[in-house]
């Protein structure tokens, strides 16, 4: 068990033509306070959907959690009324999205988004919450961050608005920051710069991160632990050196092989075959089995369980789980 | 800002001259001539020339027109071949109740339809958004002179309560304003609606909720600015055709407006009455456009004139 959040077979479906199709089935993951904890896969494979849920920010789609319970602290976050939820909401889990130049209100200075936040969960009245936006300007290392505050979203370029979205997410004082891809619409530059600056808060301020990516150079530079998914499942589980050291399951394996190394210079780069499987055709045993290099007539029966070890690593993979000898029959 | 403002007005004038050619022009293009109709049925050819000779339409129409140009920089819009009134005299007397109709039937035509939009967008394909459109789409079909007489036989005949024209009290707006207004609230509430559903789809608003704002602080607070561009673009529209008064309604609510001006303007050739009510309509029109673009730049800082 993790001290802030625990989420336990996570199960989101979404709506189609009256028919309910399963994106997310049976997720577990953990975050405990302080720590960096990234979720990777690419994508389709759920992790988006799982950090909404988490918020619980469904509207105007047709997703829904259908089972498991998201545990933050005391409460199960699927239990609490809207109200109650919206007290939350970026008061103590706060959340930056991937879009910085769409996610600000582009009517709307930034001073007055920052402070409107802070009002109303600080409850501080409107020259204190002033300051403390101002304050937060600062934190996340924007310059003149006085006269910032009375600019407009359009006026700044894409890596500020990203630090300014980190100000308004963190100027609640969350305990929990959701970054779902934060730097995947940026420059490289800009980028490293936008991880150095979440490290920062996170060892200054104590707050634990969620980091949604599909980047596992972000995951290397910046996680504590490493959560992969794919197909809507979490099918390995790891610190981040046990995870590039030694990686159990065949997909880590095949996602770490993708990454393109320098002074490699082989014609193409690597990729593993074949595509996610449909949700709405899920197979029946392991979700990637069609596509594995290992795969044997187990893997297409059966779906193999999320198993730990003694010091907390998972997998879900037949590879690594003890099955009766005469079912381990490779076929090539 | 300034300079945008005094730069656009600078811009009219030039306008205003085309304008008031291709009227002029068009006045003189359309069959019938006003002597004919002063003289009545029985005159002869040499009365009617006497007639002419006199309004100086025997004259080329260049000159007509140069010579109405500079009576206008004088200060002069001429008088009515009619009713040998001044014209300025006549659409000063039209006007202002003209223009007091359009403020009041646009004023809840926007407050109304705006709401309905926010509810039907908010509800967006439940009962209450299926209520403001049907409400939408009846105010759209349903052509003002029936509206307007159905109100009269309810409110007038039946019950009483209100005039069935004039404008001696202010009641004689009401049933006027609502005619007017109907079509209008209704159009404003069909583009609300669509804005606003757009707009709720952004980025910007799942950053709101993921900060705890209540529905309404979303919708009021952060969506409704965005969506309103649309919808002033169609009421500064609908404004400005409001503004050139209603033949229509103002005959079944016999209003001493601009509208009923304008048609027995045209049906007696009236020719400096019709140019005179042509090219302020068209000055209304244009001042609109300048104030629905300068609400622009209020609305989406984006958008800036400098």
């Amino acid at each position: 068990m993790h001290n802030l959040l625990n989420v336990n077979n996570l199960q989101i479906a979404f709506r189609k033509r009256k028919k309910s199709i399963k994106v997310v089935n049976g997720v577990d993951f953990g975050i405990s306070k302080g720590e960096i904890v990234g979720i990777v896969g690419e994508s389709g494979c759920g992790k988006s959907v799982t950090s909404l849920s988490i918020m619980r920010l469904f509207h105007d789609t047709s997703g829904e959690v259908v089972g498991g319970t998201i545990q933050f602290k005391e409460k199960d976050l699927l239990e609490l009324s809207e109200r109650e939820m919206r007290r939350i909401r970026g008061k103590e889990i706060a959340m930056i999205f991937q879009e910085p130049m769409t996610s600000l209100n582009p009517v709307m200075k930034i001073g007055k988004q920052l402070i409107q936040g802070i009002m109303l969960h600080l409850g501080l009245n409107r020259e204190e919450a002033k300051q403390q936006a101002v304050e937060m300007l600062k934190l996340v290392g924007i310059p003149r961050a006085e006269s910032i505050m009375n600019e407009y979203p359009h006026q700044l370029s894409g890596g500020m608005r990203q630090r300014v979205m980190i100000a308004i997410a963190m100027s609640c004082e969350p305990e929990l920051l959701i970054a779902d891809e934060p730097t995947t619409a940026l420059d490289v530059t800009i980028q490293a710069q936008i991880l150095q600056l979440m490290k920062k808060i996170q060892r200054e301020r104590g707050t634990a991160i969620l980091l949604i990516t599909h980047d596992l150079g972000v995951v290397a530079e910046s996680c504590d632990r490493v959560v992969v998914m794919y197909a809507g499942r979490v099918v390995e589980e790891a610190t981040v050196e046990e995870l590039f050291e030694s990686p159990l399951h065949p997909y880590t394996q095949g996602l770490i092989e993708s990454v393109p190394k320098i002074g490699n210079r082989k014609e193409e780069l690597y990729s593993i075959p074949g595509h996610v499987p449909n949700p709405e055709a899920m197979p029946n045993g392991c979700k990637f089995a069609s596509r594995c290099p290992y795969v044997m007539d187990i893997c297409r029966e059966r779906e193999p369980q999320l198993v730990s070890n003694n010091n907390g690593r998972k997998q879900r993979c037949w590879l690594h789980q003890s099955i009766k000898e005469e079912e381990r029959k490779t076929i090539g | 800002m300034k300079k945008y403002i005094v730069k656009r007005i600078l811009g009219i004038i030039p306008l205003l001259f085309v304008v008031s050619f291709l009227i002029f022009l068009f006045i003189h293009l359309v069959p019938g001539d006003p002597a004919r109709l002063i003289a009545g049925k029985d005159a002869d050819l040499q009365q009617i020339n006497a007639i002419k000779h006199q309004l100086h339409l025997d004259e080329p129409l260049y000159k007509q027109y140069i010579d109405y140009m500079n009576n206008l920089f004088h200060g002069n819009l001429g008088e009515s071949i009619k009713s040998k009134v001044p014209v300025s005299e006549l659409i000063g007397e039209r006007i202002v109740p003209s223009l007091e109709l359009s403020l009041l039937s646009i004023a809840w035509a926007m407050v109304i339809g705006v709401l309905i939009g926010i509810i039907s967008a908010i509800f967006k394909n439940r009962w209450p958004d299926n209520i403001g459109m049907i409400t939408a789409v009846s105010g759209i079909s349903l052509p003002n002179f029936w509206l307007g007489l159905v109100m009269i036989q309810i409110f007038s005949v039946k019950l009483g309560l209100l005039p069935t024209g004039g404008i001696e009290t202010w009641k004689g707006y009401l049933m006027p304003s609502i005619a007017l207004g109907a079509g209008i609230m209704a159009m404003i509430a069909r583009f609300t609606r669509s804005s606003l559903v757009q707009t709720l789809k952004e980025d910007f608003i799942r950053t709101g909720r993921s900060r705890g704002y209540s529905g309404l602080t979303i919708v009021f607070g952060h969506a409704l600015r965005s969506s309103l561009i649309p919808v002033v673009t169609v009421a500064g529209l609908q404004f400005g055709f409001l503004l050139g008064g209603s033949i229509v309604v103002e005959t079944v609510f016999s209003f001493p407006g601009m509208g009923r001006l304008l048609i027995n303007s045209i049906q007696m050739r009236d020719y400096p009455v019709v140019q005179a009510e042509l090219m302020l309509f068209s000055f209304e029109f244009i001042l609109v456009n300048l104030i629905v673009d300068l609400l622009y730049g209020f609305l989406n800082p984006k958008i800036r004139y400098d």
